[in-house]
């Protein structure tokens, strides 16, 4: 299984550029409109309820982002096809940056109700190792000159560090966590109203659409430094 | 406009997320745009001087 990656198919993602570009700006008004506008406030937690809309969904593609990140270096030591390692490189930017943003808005979100802005908790703590995996793995590529062995390496620390995405997940049922647990299931009805989920959804279509269109022009990126990289070694 | 503007006492909060989310992703995406064009600058410039 060898993928090359053709001319083509850079002009292809080229050209599908501003159209992901104009799609992520319209779903973002369409999902500020709903959260901010149409959504009601919850009769617990009142209007800092609305900080859910961008935390959840960073929440949900810093975890994606880091499986797929893991799958792709998996694949690329099995496969050796420098495409996987250029894919892993072009995503942990995008999941460093959603892990980042889902730890800032959930420690304001925390401080209104919880009272506090952190607390050492498993779904927190998880979490902030995360955000310090996808750190590692930028830096250890960045920092080795050997690129040959930078790429062992930090995919060796990405495959290693998948541990944590079932630890973040289930940390909210296997300790007893501040952290509440998940609203949405795969295995039962959402347990927040429909007026709420709507606007949630509509800002998850947002995030995704960001993370395709970051990530494409993140991987277009990649593919330029890998080839100054082999221009200057000739 | 007011009452949206207030969000029930909670406007430090949900404006400061908003703007931290927003900001941080328009920075994400302009700094990748701008070293995109920056590295097929200089890779373009490269290739002709080889060729």
């Amino acid at each position: 299984m060898y993928i090359k990656i053709k001319n083509n198919h850079i002009e292809f993602i080229k050209s599908a550029n501003p159209y992901l570009i104009f799609a992520t700006i319209f779903a973002f008004v369409i999902g500020l409109y709903y959260s901010l506008f149409q959504s009601p406030p919850d009769y617990i937690q009142g209007d800092s309820m609305r900080i859910m809309y961008i935390h959840v969904p960073s929440a949900w593609f810093a975890l994606m982002t880091y499986s797929i990140l893991a799958g792709s270096c998996v694949l690329w030591f099995i496969t050796r096809n420098p495409l996987f390692n250029v894919v892993a490189r072009s995503i942990a930017q995008v999941g460093m940056v959603f892990t980042l943003m889902s730890l800032i808005t959930g420690s304001i979100w925390g401080k209104p109700t919880w009272g506090v802005w952190w607390v050492w908790d498993a779904r927190l703590t998880s979490m902030l190792i995360l955000f310090f995996l996808y750190i590692a793995y930028i830096f250890l590529w960045q920092a080795i000159s050997n690129k040959e062995l930078a790429s062992k390496i930090s995919a060796a620390l990405a495959i290693i560090g998948f541990i944590n995405i079932p630890v973040i997940k289930f940390s909210v049922d296997w300790w007893n966590t501040l952290h509440q647990p998940a609203s949405i299931s795969k295995l039962s009805a959402p347990s927040i109203d429909v007026s709420m989920l709507i606007p949630l959804f509509i800002m998850t279509a947002a995030c995704f659409l960001f993370l395709v269109t970051v990530s494409l022009i993140r991987f277009r990126l990649v593919l330029i430094e890998n080839k100054m990289l082999r221009t200057s070694s000739l | 406009m007011n009452e949206l503007l207030d969000m029930g006492g909670y406007a430090i909060f949900v404006w400061s997320s908003y703007g931290i989310f927003f900001f941080s992703l328009i920075i994400f995406f302009l700094i990748n745009i701008s070293n995109l064009r920056k590295y097929e600058k200089i890779f373009n410039k490269t290739k002709n001087k080889i060729e």
